[in-house]
């Protein structure tokens, strides 16, 4: 009993530090968003503003492309959530449901490829990007981050906790493959859909590495970039980029909260659950 | 409707294991037959053969006058009931029961039609609008009987449809599809690991072992004439006793078991026994043949006494448990018999209805 109780003390006293620990720069960023440029070089310094402040949010909003580089995050990041998904869903359901030669060795292959950092492929990838004239657009943007392999590997999981009776039924009665795949399948795994959905959305929606190869126009920028540019040589201006920050955590925070409940419920039936 | 056939079937996982090795079957139209056997004896991938869930290695299975070996399972107008009710659980029961038709294309009326007429047979008309979570598991499968019936198809599949069910329900189930076959005859392949649904529901059983057809026959034909040693001993609950003997002839045809018992052959049994004399034999006696002595005895039935192991009252019979030669043996004796555990009782073993099997072949003689 004693034991028990010792323990529950010390995971929450560890969870409580963690969670902090991730917590407070969030909140640093969000309180230095609403200070004025004084406050935030001043020292000592102070964590909450003492004259809470629009102006570093009218900054950013009207006098910079702020918005233009928004609405482009936007687009790219929905785009390939939508391709993720559908293709992180197709690709599960084959490795989980049927039989073909090879799979394993094909699986593995797929699994592998994903230990492979970005910066290593980074160069023939842009060179192909290069050579189809697809740099400086949508495209380019958003081809690369239309497969996941993380998202294939989650969904097969998911997929096969889906009883083989049930496509088997779906046969006898007279449904196609694809019919399977749009009113079964994606019915039954919509959870884990949901989950890699989030996941493929903060990706994209935080991807700065592969926008800073395929864009140079100010017109193309995402939010990361955008933020970036603000990091000027001399001066570096902290509240617009906080005000910018926080602005670009909205939209996936949204996310997260309207999914929440789908997500946490992907992982339990993914089998990758601790 | 239709009958199957299939013909020197075979099939193969991987190149190597040989799952069902060259049956032959004929399930005559609106005939109810049971394939029943122990896991890993077939039964379950021959059923999925005929539905064309599993590829057939050789051979092949037709489906009244149509050869259905490389045939769709949807175009194979069948129905199929799984074990664990395959219901989609996002659906309601009137569009799990309608998904079989809807995808057939038929006409709202009809597909409405249709599923009420079934609902009613089986009693879940009030249960329509539910999601199969909010259904006990006997609703469940008759949700899924449902499903099959709706479609009116050639051949009805049943892959161990009660397994998931507690004792008594599955009592009932087993009743209502015997029931249901006698109001609509169909074609009906059911396969069970459990030899009294297999018994209680079919017209013919087919007992499988190790990927072979020991015996196809009634249910009391298998029972009381088995034509192997397998068959004997699967069939009947509690499972048929066996004692190795030998048959010798001192003036009689007789069998002594191996702690020296000699029990007479019956004088019926003589001509059919008398050329195994001096093989390796083995005598097979089922518990309700091994009884309490009666008052008057009858020829053929013999005297033998053994320690009680274990006694079971069973309300309207008691089984009794014990040991000769070594081996377990149960007789049934009647519920007001009187007998405690370790007790030296006496029983008697009518040899009429004895078997006679030899060990070489494994067949009954």
């Amino acid at each position: 009993m004693f034991r028990e109780r010792s323990v529950r003390i010390a995971a929450w006293i560890s969870c409580s530090f963690l969670a902090l620990f991730t917590v407070v720069p969030v909140l640093w960023i969000v309180a230095t968003a609403f200070k004025t440029a004084a406050e935030i070089n001043a020292w000592p310094p102070t964590f909450l503003p003492s004259a809470p402040t629009w102006a570093n949010f009218d900054e950013i909003i009207y006098h910079t492309e702020f918005p233009r580089y928004i609405l482009n995050t936007i687009l790219v990041s929905t785009v390939s959530t939508v391709c993720i998904m559908i293709t992180s869903s197709i690709a599960g359901f084959v490795f989980a449901k049927y039989k073909f030669p090879f799979r394993g060795l094909i699986f593995m292959v797929l699994l592998a490829s994903a230990t492979i950092p970005l910066e290593a492929y980074m160069i023939p990838v842009y060179i192909m990007v290069f050579k189809l004239k697809m740099l400086n657009t949508f495209a380019a943007l958003i081809l690369p981050l239309t497969i996941m392999t993380f998202g294939v590997f989650f969904m097969r999981q998911v997929i096969m906790g889906i009883p083989d009776e049930l496509l088997e039924a779906a046969r006898i009665d007279g449904a196609s493959e694809f019919w399977i795949y749009l009113r079964i399948i994606l019915n039954l795994s919509k959870n884990g859909l949901m989950a890699i959905g989030v996941f493929a959305f903060t990706q994209a929606w935080a991807n700065f590495m592969w926008p800073l190869v395929v864009v140079s126009t100010g017109d193309m920028y995402t939010t990361e970039l955008g933020l970036a540019v603000y990091q000027r040589a001399f001066y570096t201006e902290y509240g617009p980029i906080a005000a910018g920050a926080v602005i670009s955590i909205v939209p996936m925070l949204i996310v997260f909260v309207a999914l929440r409940r789908h997500i946490m419920a992907g992982i339990a039936t993914s089998g990758m659950k601790g | 409707m239709a009958g199957v056939s299939i013909r020197k079937v075979v099939k193969v996982y991987e190149g190597k294991f040989q799952a069902v090795k060259a049956i032959d079957l004929e399930v005559a139209e609106d005939e109810f037959v049971v394939l029943v056997g122990p896991s890993g004896c077939g039964k379950s991938t021959t059923l999925r053969m005929v539905a064309g869930l599993e590829e057939i290695s050789a051979g092949e299975i037709w489906i009244g006058d149509k050869l259905v070996n490389d045939v769709l399972p949807r175009e194979r107008d069948i129905a199929m009931v799984f074990q664990n009710y395959a219901l989609y659980p996002h659906m309601s029961v009137y569009d799990n029961m309608a998904f079989g038709l809807q995808q057939r294309k038929y006409p709202r009326e009809e597909i409405q039609k249709r599923v009420q007429h079934a609902a009613g047979i089986l009693d879940i008309t009030a249960l329509l609008d539910r999601k199969p979570k909010a259904l006990s598991g006997g609703q469940r499968q008759r949700v899924a009987m449902g499903r099959a019936i709706v479609r009116n198809p050639k051949v009805f599949l049943f892959d161990e449809p009660l397994s998931n069910l507690d004792a008594k329900l599955r009592v009932q189930m087993r009743t209502e599809i015997k029931k249901l076959h006698q109001t609509i005859a169909t074609t009906t392949l059911y396969v069970t690991h459990d030899q009294v649904e297999a018994m209680t529901l079919a017209d013919r059983v087919v007992v499988m072992n190790a990927g072979r057809i020991e015996q196809v026959g009634a249910p009391q034909e298998l029972y009381h004439h088995p034509a192997t040693r397998f068959v004997a001993g699967f069939i009947g609950s509690p499972a048929m006793n066996f004692l190795p003997v030998d048959l010798y002839d001192d003036g009689g045809l007789k069998l002594r078991l191996a702690d020296g018992i000699v029990l007479p052959v019956p004088a019926a049994r003589v001509d059919r026994y008398g050329p195994y004399k001096g093989k390796a034999m083995t005598l097979g006696l089922r518990p309700e043949n091994l009884t309490e002595i009666h008052d008057v005895e009858r020829p053929g039935v013999t005297r033998i006494e053994a320690p009680i192991d274990v006694v079971e009252p069973m309300g309207s019979e008691i089984l009794l448990h014990f040991f000769i030669d070594g081996k377990p043996l149960c007789a049934r004796i009647a519920p007001d018999c009187v007998v405690t555990h370790g007790e030296r009782f006496a029983l008697a073993a009518d040899l009429n209805q004895m078997h006679l099997i030899d060990d070489e072949s494994g067949r009954v003689v």
